[in-house]
């Protein structure tokens, strides 16, 4: 299985619409079970934003880097237990985000302004480029403008629903691109500060994915072999 | 000497007479060859097309069918180099495509409906097509632990949901979580899984295959935006060369204009891109070569009979033979090679020394050109005939261009005979120099006769000594300009052509049994791979209707396999029931009794694939059918050869079959020469007798064989060309040792008609010696051997003939 292709992958539930049925007995809307999302908790305007939340973006913004070692636990509907994942996060400003996972089997992740890249150990990547795949442009500008702190760019793509306060915060994200939030379902982030704690895709069929967060190490230094090993290689204005 | 009766028709007007016949003769053949792509320079062309041999079929389909159609755009923004112009690349794909008569298909990536159809077509059969693909697989990972037998099917289960574990922990595995419930044995990620390699292999170099552009990366880190175009019509012909090329130049012109912030380039690659530029070259280089072989022909002609008044008459009945034997050739033949037409051209020139010979025994006043054709009719009819019966011979070999030379050369011998015999009567004797020398009549004698033998010998022993190597090349006889072929590498590599695969073709009289043959070397490669070797081909995506019963009859033969797999997941820690589509799917294709009908599912499956995957297999309906693999080297050479010949796996580079092909013909050749000269020889004894006719073969043939070591020496191969080129001069040198020993022959007449003869081939075809055409250059030195050393031994016979006796 180690060398799927995302493109294709992800082509598969565009090209089967049979698939969009079947949707979990008895499982919880988003909005019952996370009551972020709640019509009263969204945020329409990024040009009057909540304090805590203008807050929570501005030390957002801060980090040039950081490292956040994490674990992922995917909930899904044909298993009994999580399957359980670990890894560490590296975040550059410029150089974009890097999901490095270690175990149960180690690939690294790269998610930048020019797309995705799949690596594998032994060096061979998958690369998808944003402009070729609008679903995953909304990925991307998720996670690069939340990290960034640049609540504009974040509108853009997706509903956004807060609640909390800038020591316990939560935001629900909402793509509003229907095939990505197929594919990612809502996204919910939850943390204290400039610290985010959690990740969770929610997706529609009731399958979850979350990532708890380890405390950040804050603008680290990155080496070149770290660079060279986590980062899209000849990325533009990298570190 | 009598004198001649008077001519009943005035000189004048029986040049006019013939040159109307040369008119009207050029008229025809300037309509004739005119007519779509008669005169050709293509390599192909020179091989039989009504063949049955495959690889020649072979090497047909691949130069015109669907690989040859095959085209490769590589875009790049000279301003940006570091970004693909993508967006420029589909709009240059949109414009080519809107050109149907020129391109059959053009892709710059997939699009969102193309993606839809593809997986569409395998999600909908995902059970059908790829269960027993991945069955097989199964097999082989038990193979590789080196079990025996069947898998069982708790093993089967129990690997499967581990499988399907490892995939849940996957990044994708999210995005696939409504798909998982009908597909726990991920048969439409384990496809996407092989497409992704094919497509890697056939789109791009793996360092950018992307849905809607295709990008890769130059050795220079340049980033090109690829399109893959099939053109529409034969590679080789003009409509898939000019106009392609006009169209994609206009179609740059519009994105330079559409994208003017962007410097954009572009670089590209086909068969019809070095089929255009080998036509120019041979084109221009035979044009100037032949030109002045031909012009030095005129020029040593003009300077030996110093008057031009007799230069035309001799050279007017040749120009009009030469013009009508090739409007015959052209009703034989469809299309005619340019390597024919210009051996063929200066071979009816060389019959100039028919008419150097006839005006040798006129005398003006005295005797007329009547009468000395009369006298010397024999020794022209037989010069003649050695020649045609030699060339006539060539036509019943299969090979175009022996035919085509041979016909032309045999019809342009016999009417520039005719026409001497036919004009020359009605002109008075031409006022040339008269050729010094006595008016003795050469005799073979002993004199000749014993350092004739000792030369015959000497040269046997040399031909052993030499031990000549009897090969062809077909490489020879094309005509590569390395630069260009750097660039089409280098072209093609971007496109994902590497270094370390080689493509074998899997061959069978039809596509469904080309599947079985091509199922049956998948198995071997899987056996054999190991580390990084891949195999590369449309098998590993359908399989064939033997494995499709073979899956069939196993999981019916192990009806607890169901149960297995549920007790399997349960124990893996998944809910077995969620599973539950899947079992019903399963069940449905163990009750049917379907089995895949590759002749309806590859059209369907063609229509569904991206364009460089739709050339993996032949065109529906062609003969004989083929599947192409890219196999990395290493793994190709770990399959026994009896197993490659049990699969019909052949190497796509048909290159040394081809060679075989063409010794089988130029063996085919010698033999049929060989008949030929055989049988004008025995005429020539009969008609010259023991003595006469001994020396007229025997110089021609000692030349032959002392062109032959010669050869053997300087370490040249000897193949089809060469002995075409032994067959040409030995005709040539058979019209001078007749010219000479003729018992009506007068020597010195003889030996001026000889050297300019000589001289003149010499020169043609030494000036064909800078060809920078191996073949041509190869055949044009064994001409030049064999009529050299011809003139040399007629100049010292006669010199040993004509020394007193005693001395």
């Amino acid at each position: 299985m180690k060398f799927l292709h995302p493109l294709l992958l992800s082509a598969v539930l565009a090209a089967t619409p049979g698939l969009r049925a079947e949707p979990p007995l008895g499982a919880p809307t988003a909005s019952e079970a996370f009551p972020v999302y709640a019509d009263a908790n969204r945020v329409a305007d990024p040009a009057r934003l909540p304090a805590a939340l203008r807050s929570v973006f501005t030390r957002l913004a801060e980090a040039d880097t950081a490292v956040i070692p994490f674990v992922e636990n995917r909930r899904m509907g044909i298993i009994k237990k999580p399957v359980e994942l670990t890894g560490t996060m590296r975040y550059s400003r410029k150089a974009g985000l890097s999901i490095a996972y270690e175990s149960p089997k180690p690939r690294v992740l790269i998610i930048d302004d020019v797309g995705l890249i799949e690596r594998q150990p032994d060096g061979r990547e998958r690369r998808i480029a944003t402009t070729d795949r609008p679903e995953l442009a909304v990925l991307t500008t998720i996670y690069l403008n939340l990290l960034r702190g640049k609540p504009a760019g974040l509108f853009g793509a997706c509903e956004v629903f807060f609640i909390g306060n800038a020591s316990g915060w939560q935001m629900g994200l909402i793509p509003k691109d229907e095939s990505l939030r197929r594919h990612t379902g809502r996204v919910l982030i939850g943390g204290a500060a400039r610290e985010i704690a959690q990740i969770s895709n929610l997706l529609e069929n009731g399958d979850r994915r979350t990532l708890r967060l380890s405390k950040s190490e804050i603008d680290a230094k990155f080496s070149s072999s770290i660079i060279q090993s986590y980062f899209r290689t000849n990325a533009p204005g990298k570190e | 000497m009598q004198s001649a009766a008077p001519p009943r028709l005035a000189p004048w007007r029986a040049t006019l007479a013939l040159l109307a016949f040369l008119a009207a003769g050029l008229a025809v053949l300037f309509g004739v060859q005119h007519a779509h792509r008669r005169v050709t320079v293509d390599v192909l062309d020179l091989l039989p097309s009504d063949q049955t041999d495959p690889s020649i079929v072979l090497a047909r389909q691949g130069a015109t069918g669907r690989p040859g159609r095959a085209m490769f755009i590589a875009l790049y923004d000279a301003k940006n180099l570091t970004k693909p112009p993508l967006a420029a690349a589909r709009q240059l794909a949109a414009e080519l495509r809107a050109r149907p008569q020129l391109f059959a298909d053009v892709f710059s990536g997939f699009d969102a409906a193309a993606r839809q159809r593809l997986t569409g077509f395998f999600f909908d059969r995902r059970v059908a097509l790829r269960l027993p693909v991945w069955f097989e697989a199964k097999q082989q990972q038990w193979r590789d632990e080196k079990k025996t037998g069947d898998p069982e099917p708790a093993w089967l289960g129990s690997t499967t949901a581990d499988d399907l574990r490892d995939f849940l922990a996957t990044p994708d595995a999210m995005a696939m979580s409504d798909l998982i419930p009908r597909d726990p044995l991920l048969l439409l990620p384990t496809f996407l899984n092989e497409l992704a390699d094919l497509t890697s292999a056939g789109l791009s170099t793996g360092a950018g295959s992307e849905d809607s552009g295709l990008s890769a990366a130059g050795p220079e880190g340049v980033q090109f935006a690829l399109i893959h175009a099939q053109i529409a019509n034969s590679p080789l012909e003009d409509r898939g060369q000019a106009p392609v090329f006009a169209a994609l130049e206009e179609g740059v012109a519009k994105i330079r204009k559409a994208f003017p912030d962007s410097d954009l380039k572009y670089r590209n690659g086909g068969t019809n891109k070095l089929a255009a530029e080998t036509r120019r070259n041979v084109q221009s280089e035979l044009s100037l070569l032949s030109n002045l072989s031909l012009g030095s022909i005129v020029l040593l002609l003009l300077a030996a009979f110093r008057r031009p008044a007799v230069f035309l008459h001799l050279l007017l009945p040749i120009a009009a033979a030469t013009a009508w034997g090739w409007v015959v050739c052209f009703l034989f033949f469809d299309r005619v090679h340019m390597l024919s037409i210009i051996f063929s051209t200066i071979l009816v020139g060389v019959a100039v020394d028919y008419g150097i010979l006839t005006l040798g025994y006129g005398q003006p006043g005295q005797v007329g050109l009547r009468d000395a054709l009369r006298r010397i009719r024999l020794t022209l009819i037989m010069g003649c005939l050695t020649s045609v019966g030699g060339f006539m011979f060539m036509v019943l070999n299969e090979l175009p261009l022996l035919k085509q030379m041979g016909l032309s050369v045999a019809l342009g011998l016999i009417l520039a005979l005719s026409l001497y015999f036919a004009y020359l009567p009605w002109m008075p004797a031409l006022p040339i120099p008269q050729a010094k020398g006595g008016d003795k009549i050469f005799d073979p004698n002993r004199r000749v006769l014993w350092p004739g033998l000792a030369v015959a010998v000497v040269a046997l022993a040399a031909l052993w000594l030499a031990q000549p190597r009897w090969r062809d090349d077909l490489r020879s006889l094309q005509q590569e300009n390395p630069e260009l072929m750097r660039e089409e590498r280098a072209v093609r590599a971007l496109f994902g052509r590497s270094t370390d695969d080689t493509f074998f073709l899997n061959i069978a009289p039809d596509l469904p049994a080309a599947l079985s043959k091509l199922e049956a070397l998948n198995r071997q490669l899987a056996a054999q791979r190991s580390g990084p070797e891949k195999y590369l081909n449309i098998a590993r995506v359908l399989p064939s209707p033997g494995q499709t019963a073979a899956c069939r009859a196993y999981f019916q033969a192990h009806s607890d396999f169901a149960e297995e797999l549920k007790k399997a997941f349960d124990e893996a820690g998944f809910d077995a029931e969620s599973f539950a589509s899947f079992f019903a799917d399963f069940d449905g294709f163990l009750r049917s009794d379907q089995l895949p009908e590759p002749a309806k599912l590859l059209p369907e499956l063609r229509a569904v694939l991206p364009l460089p995957l739709q050339n993996l297999w032949s065109d529906d309906g062609a003969v004989p059918a083929w599947f192409a693999s890219a196999v990395s080297k290493s793994l190709i050479a770990k399959i026994p050869a009896d197993a490659l010949r049990a699969a019909s796996a052949m190497p796509l580079d048909q290159t040394e079959t081809l060679n075989a092909a063409l010794a089988r013909y130029r063996e085919a050749a010698f033999r049929l020469a060989g008949y030929g000269l055989i049988a004008l020889s025995l005429v020539v004894l009969a008609l010259y007798g023991f003595k006469r006719g001994g020396f007229m073969i025997a110089l021609p043939a000692v030349s032959a064989v002392i062109a032959t070591a010669v050869l053997g020496f300087l370490g040249r191969d000897l193949g089809l060309l060469q002995v075409v080129g032994l067959l040409l001069g030995i005709c040539l040198s058979s019209d001078y040792s007749i010219f000479l020993a003729s018992p009506g022959s007068l020597p010195r007449n003889a030996r001026r008609s000889i050297r300019l003869s000589a001289a003149t081939t010499l020169l043609s075809f030494g000036v064909l010696l800078f060809s920078s055409n191996p073949a041509l250059q190869g055949l044009c030195l064994t001409v030049v051997l064999v009529v050299g050393g011809s003139l040399v031994f007629c100049e010292v016979s006669q010199a040993l003939a004509s020394r007193p006796a005693g001395e």
